[in-house]
């Protein structure tokens, strides 16, 4: 039976009030109704809204580390060789131009390939003991989005960690946060993992920076827009408009009119010829300084993941030269290099209205699904997929300027795991190590699953067993 | 060894498998008895919550949670059943669902599935707990709310609903196609209340039948309007002309609901007195009949979309494209179509279409010129029993349905991996080449022992020798030991050899095996019924068996149904029987097919429902379930209302033209398949409201100012249409319907005042009205 719903009087349902007494009044709803209330996924294959805001069960008594309010989640797609990167080695195979620089004790830098970063190295620090558990790219890029194993059965229900992230987040969006809490970049819509059975806002909103995103109004056309809302509402029949039960469809145009409406979209989403040319005029760089843009508009947005395609050099990875930045390794390196430094100073000397730095609560994480082949390269003149070892660069957040780990002298094997444990890192303790420094419990487990199964937001069975994953605290320390 | 509760390892396939989520369920932890003693009636919710994705299991008896201790079985029905469960639902389903599940993930104690029994799981514990509530919870005393009959009554209701486990499958349509009607039902403008007064064929005997045995009440008849929009999108995935909806609509012939169905299928005879004698641009010739070419068009999709063409990287296509819109064309019944498909070769691109299906499931090594075989033929079997046959195989590809599937699919529970294999081995003898040099595309596929790569290690690494005829050590057969890129390995110490997976039967000595499991296949009735029940979801939204690639065979018939709590998987077994035989009879022919289903009074059914409307009655077909338009069909609606086209495609559905980039992610944010890793998603999204609200895109084909465009054109009438003429066209154009009163007030209104942009602003609110974007 439909029952009337005084959800939109009562707020959480009459929870804030009269709970204490004996005489409870709840509104008579069905789970149908429910789903009604909140849900937005036509599937309903989704999770129910949260109706109380403390938390599911933890496991272990952990202390996050907190700190950061945002995650930026740089996707190096394809897989970076390491080797040619932050891991540089020196073979007979190096161009002379990568102009390998001893930057200081224990760190050597391709300078020609990455010149910005290789001037800032003070402000990240590198871990290069990362193992990844998948060769092939679907499942490496589920990995690294789902800090677990491509299961079938599961594929449907289980959430990225960006949706994690959002999710946890929903509780404390502010009337003013306007942006979704998930907003994704240049990730192609078919590799990106979603909300999963978590609640639609919690979903990704994808968007590519090659293009401007349909939801960012011209000022031009603000009044006509608002012209047409009118005329739109009108025609809306009554009943459906009070919002009594929200449909499914409708609720993303409700979503979609603070977007259009915010003046500040504009502003976060398009950027000026000077700004691109600073942040070096490609995709990763218009990606990086929307980035900066989202979270200097702190519009409630927690979680940006950003993907560089380009990576995956099977054949001639050395193509080009200093000079010629078009092809190859040059041109990747290229690319991240004048995004990701523009965008490391420009958090570092903004400030939020609490005179916060931007960079100290934005926490940084840039790899990709898996290492490249070392030592000589193939027949190819390339290097093939490696999961054998792999690189990683972390900031802001409280994150210092370290170098963790190291491999052998043609970056194949890890020779020095970086951290307090004797074996090399994974995925997963990257993704354990960016929920503590946004002060999420990663212990916590899910248990009303669609499929039953519980849902642990890491996983504590690995491809290798029973293992326990754990933040990389020597980044902080 | 994995871990047992790991579950069973990925299956993504390098060239576009089929990524379909599955359940497999390692655990076979759900221990419960299903305790119905539901009747026959509709009001018996138990009964009307057995819908055929609800599996109901049956566990070890000594888990179940109070019968142990009970003198007498544990018996609650009729009247007390009914009471008990509706007073569940009003007052306790806040917190506990109609499932027994907990409403809220933070509130997981409130489950009453999980077994975990927090404050004990005998009846006089539960009475108990609803007596005395649960201090420092929401569960409060209900001493005082009812007697002490009712709270025992309650409490056997709650022993009854935590022995039941509902597991709902992936894919199925049902529960989505409820919400989605029940939202746009609300908004459309009321419509008169008209009743048919005859049944038109046997499926109508079926539905009405069923709905009057038991009480259920259904929806009006559509509107003529409501008819024609819907008809024109199932068949021709097109929205009709302002003309065609003011003449059909205003069309006094009684039959002509019949008369447009023919019509769009290209089934009316060429009728020299008839204008449009001569064809337009819509139709081809065939022999004395025209075609409509939007049909060909739709259904070459439709088969595209299913075959996954084009997806895979590889541009291979076309030609099978083309064959597939001949076969439409020239009425090739399915099951020849079908056998065609299975046992097609090919030498060279455009020569032979039907080998493109095939062809497109190769699994490549390292090297997409290498071949791995028993890969292939794994694929290859799966697409096959899964779109022919209806069964998803895709479980038991990897490992044995016993101990997995246990609690989902009691057929495919007593598949074996080994089943799977020889099913697989029907495709032994295949070779494949495909490749891509500079000038189209190359492929061949024959029947011959296969080459196959060899996988040599080379400091952990597998590299995959390029294995040419001179050095080949390929040889024929499905061979265990050959190296496997997308599943576990295969145990080394089977022998299989082709065996058909449905009745065992293996090909003729000396037969060659495609031939024989074409033969098998399309004479098996389990193929004449997945096919019907395939094309009966595309029209009416849900499968009889739902969702239509996921039956389980042991749950199709009531003279011999499943043992308690297994309950039959199909709505209406013996509608399917009927409808499956029908189309054999009628030699497999689709056009027969589908007009016999739009022929029918159910299909013809309104989603409006004046009056209470349950939830349950849509498992009847009580009214037209509403589906939102895939993202082809929107963009093709854009199209046709603005009346402005892209410059390199037309229709996205006529498959011609490479879209450019705007078009691309356009389709790709409302959720179109890239038919590789992805199936077509309705979901929604911010971006696609967005997109619809202000894209660039469908503002510029809004514009008085665009030369050609719908308001353009409007307003450069001669003479002038007044302002109600204006609204009246822009809404036959956008939704195919007349205003109603009040909509017509207000656009009025609003046009006097804005004038041009006003008419612009009115067609861009009505395609942002959520009729625009779904099938009601």
């Amino acid at each position: 039976m439909r029952k009337e719903s005084s959800y939109a009087e009562t707020g959480c349902l009459g929870h804030s009030a009269g709970c204490q007494d004996g005489s409870l009044n709840f509104p008579s709803l069905t789970r149908r109704d429910f789903l009604r209330l909140g849900s937005l996924g036509i599937t309903g294959y989704s999770l129910l809204p949260i109706l109380q805001p403390h938390n599911v069960q933890a496991n272990a008594k952990v202390q996050p580390r907190g700190g950061a309010e945002v995650c930026i989640f740089l996707f190096l797609a394809g897989g970076p060789s390491q080797l040619d990167t932050f891991d540089v080695k020196e073979g007979n195979w190096t161009p002379q131009d990568f102009d390998i620089q001893t930057i200081r004790q224990g760190l050597r830098m391709p300078v020609g390939l990455l010149p910005e970063l290789s001037r800032r190295t003070d402000k990240f620090s590198i871990v290069r003991s990362l193992e990844a558990w998948e060769a092939e790219h679907n499942r490496g890029m589920y990995y690294v989005q789902a800090g677990r194993i491509l299961s079938p059965a599961r594929l449907r229900e289980i959430p990225s960690f960006g949706s994690v992230v959002a999710y946890e987040s929903l509780q404390q969006r502010k009337e003013s946060d306007f942006l979704p809490p998930f907003i994704s970049i240049d990730m192609p819509t078919q590799f990106l993992i979603g909300n999963g059975m978590l609640s639609p806002e919690a979903a990704p909103m994808a968007m590519f920076s090659n293009a401007p995103p349909p939801f960012v109004l011209p000022e031009s056309q603000r009044a006509s827009f608002e012209r047409r809302a009118r005329l739109l509402k009108q025609l809306k029949p009554e009943e459906y408009s009070r919002g009594q039960l929200f449909g499914n469809l409708e609720q993303y145009y409700q979503s979609a009119y603070p977007l259009l409406n915010d003046p500040q979209s504009a502003r976060i989403f398009n950027l000026d010829p000077s700004e691109k040319s600073r942040y070096g005029n490609s995709g990763v760089g218009n990606a990086c300084a929307i980035a900066r843009n989202i979270i200097e508009a702190g519009a409630g947005t927690k979680f940006i993941f950003i993907s560089q395609p380009g990576w995956d050099l099977h054949a001639d990875c050395y193509a080009g030269s200093a000079d010629d930045k078009s092809k190859g390794q040059y041109k990747v390196c290229a690319q991240l290099d004048a995004a990701l430094s523009s965008l490391l100073d420009d958090l570092e000397e903004k400030t939020d209205q609490d005179g916060r730095r931007l960079i100290d609560k934005t926490f940084i994480a840039a790899m990709g699904e898996f290492g490249r082949t070392p030592g000589n390269p193939t027949v190819n003149k390339g290097r093939d997929h490696y999961r054998y070892a792999g690189v990683g660069l972390f900031a802001g957040a409280g994150v210092k300027s370290k170098v963790l780990g190291a491999t052998d002298e043609i970056g194949g094997k890890v020779v020095d795991t970086g951290w307090h444990k004797r074996r090399s890192i994974y995925p997963e303790d990257i993704i354990v190590t960016m929920y503590s420094a946004l002060g999420i419990d990663w212990t916590k487990t899910i248990t009303q699953t669609p499929t039953g199964r519980p849902f642990e937001y890491i996983e504590s069975i690995s491809p290798k067993g029973r293992m326990e994953f754990t933040e990389i605290s020597p980044l902080f320390s | 060894m994995l871990p047992r509760n790991i579950i069973c390892v990925g299956i993504m396939t390098i060239v576009g498998g089929i990524c379909l989520p599955f359940i497999c369920d390692v655990d076979s932890h759900a221990e419960s008895l299903e305790v119905s003693r539901a009747t026959d009636s509709k009001e018996s919710v138990a009964e009307s919550r057995a819908d055929n994705n609800a599996v109901v299991v049956e566990g070890p008896p000594e888990q179940s949670a109070s019968n142990s201790d009970q003198d007498e079985p544990l018996i609650l029905e009729g009247e007390r059943l009914r009471w008990a469960s509706s007073a569940f639902a009003s007052k306790c389903g806040v917190c506990h669902d109609e499932d027994g599940r907990a409403t809220s993930l933070d509130n997981p104690r409130a489950d009453l599935v999980d077994k975990a029994w927090h404050h004990g799981s005998q009846l006089v514990q539960i009475e108990e707990t609803i007596r005395e509530g649960v201090p420092d919870t929401l569960m409060e005393p209900l001493e005082k709310n009812y007697t002490a009959a009712e709270i025992a009554d309650l409490a056997k209701y709650v022993t009854l609903l935590s022995q039941k486990m509902h597991v709902e499958l992936p894919g199925s349509e049902r529960k989505a196609a409820t919400e989605l009607t029940d939202t746009v039902a609300a908004q459309l403008p009321p419509g008169p209340d008209r009743q048919f007064r005859e049944k038109e064929n046997f499926i109508d005997d079926y539905i009405f039948g069923k709905m009057k045995a038991h009480g259920i009440p259904h929806a009006p008849l559509s509107t003529d309007a409501e008819f024609m929009r819907r008809l024109y999108l199932d068949l021709w995935g097109r929205l009709p002309d302002t003309d065609e909806v003011r003449q059909f609509v205003s069309d006094a012939e009684p039959d002509k609901r019949n008369k447009l169905i023919d019509q769009l299928l290209g089934l009316d005879f060429m009728d020299p007195d008839k204008p449009g004698f001569a064809g337009n641009q819509d139709d081809d010739y065939r022999g004395p009949w025209l075609v409509k070419k939007p049909f060909l068009n739709k259904w070459t999709f439709f088969f595209s979309d299913l075959f996954r063409i084009g997806g895979g990287g590889t541009n291979s296509g076309p030609a099978f494209k083309d064959y597939i819109h001949l076969c439409l064309k020239y009425e090739i019944p399915y099951d020849y179509f079908v056998r065609e498909l299975l046992t097609a070769t090919a030498i060279g691109g455009k020569v032979s279409g039907p080998a493109g299906f095939i062809i497109r499931h190769k699994v490549g090594g390292i090297r997409d010129a290498d071949v791995m075989h028993e890969d292939t033929c794994d694929e290859i079997a799966l697409s096959v029993s899964k779109i022919f046959l209806g069964v998803n195989l895709e479980c038991v590809s990897c490992h044995d349905g016993a101990g997995h599937l246990d609690n989902l699919n009691l057929s495919l529970s007593k598949i074996t991996r080994r089943d799977f294999w020889q099913q697989a081995a029907f495709f032994e003898n295949i070779r494949i080449f495909r490749g891509d040099p500079p000038n189209g595309v190359d492929y061949v596929l024959l029947d011959g022992p296969s080459l196959r790569p060899e996988r040599i290690w080379q400091g952990g690494i597998a590299h995959f020798k390029f294995s040419s005829p001179a050095t080949a050590t390929g040889g024929p057969g499905y061979r265990m030991e050959a190296p496997s890129v997308i599943r576990i390995p295969r145990d080394k110490n089977e022998n299989v050899y082709p065996q058909y997976f449905m009745n065992g039967e293996r090909p003729a000595p000396g037969a060659n095996s495609r031939d024989e499991l074409a033969r098998m296949i399309t004479s098996d009735f389990q193929f004449a019924k997945a096919t019907v029940n395939l094309f009966w979801s595309k029209l009416m939204t849900v499968g009889i068996v739902d969702p239509p690639f996921e039956w389980d065979l042991d749950r199709q018939d009531p003279e011999n149904p499943p043992p308690a709590p297994w309950t039959i998987q199909p709505s209406h077994p013996e509608l399917l029987d009927a409808l499956a035989r029908d189309f054999q009879d009628h030699n497999f022919e689709l056009r027969y097919l589908m007009r016999t289903i739009c022929r029918s009074k159910a299909y013809q059914l309104s989603s409006r429902f004046p009056g209470e409307y349950e939830p349950e009655y849509d498992r009847y077909y009580a009214r037209k379930l509403v589906r939102r338009l895939s993202a082809e069909e929107i963009y093709d609606a854009i199209v046709k209302a603005t009346n402005v086209f892209g410059n390199n495609v037309k229709f996205v559905m006529e498959q011609k033209g490479m879209p450019d980039a705007e078009l691309k992610r356009f389709l790709s944010f409302f959720g179109q398949s890239n038919r590789a890793t992805t199936p077509p998603d309705t979901k929604g999204s911010i971006i696609q409201a967005s997109l619809i609200l202000n894209s660039d895109l469908v503002n510029k084909k809004l514009l008085a100012s665009t030369e050609g465009s719908r308001v353009n054109m409007l307003l450069k009438k001669d003479p002038p249409l007044n302002n109600h003429e204006l609204v009246e066209e822009l809404f036959l154009a956008t939704l195919s319907r007349f205003p109603t009163a009040k909509e017509i007030a207000d656009s009025v209104s609003h046009v006097e005042k804005y004038r041009n942009r006003g008419v612009e602003d009115l067609q861009w609110a009505l395609m942002n009205n959520l009729e625009f974007i779904v099938n009601y």
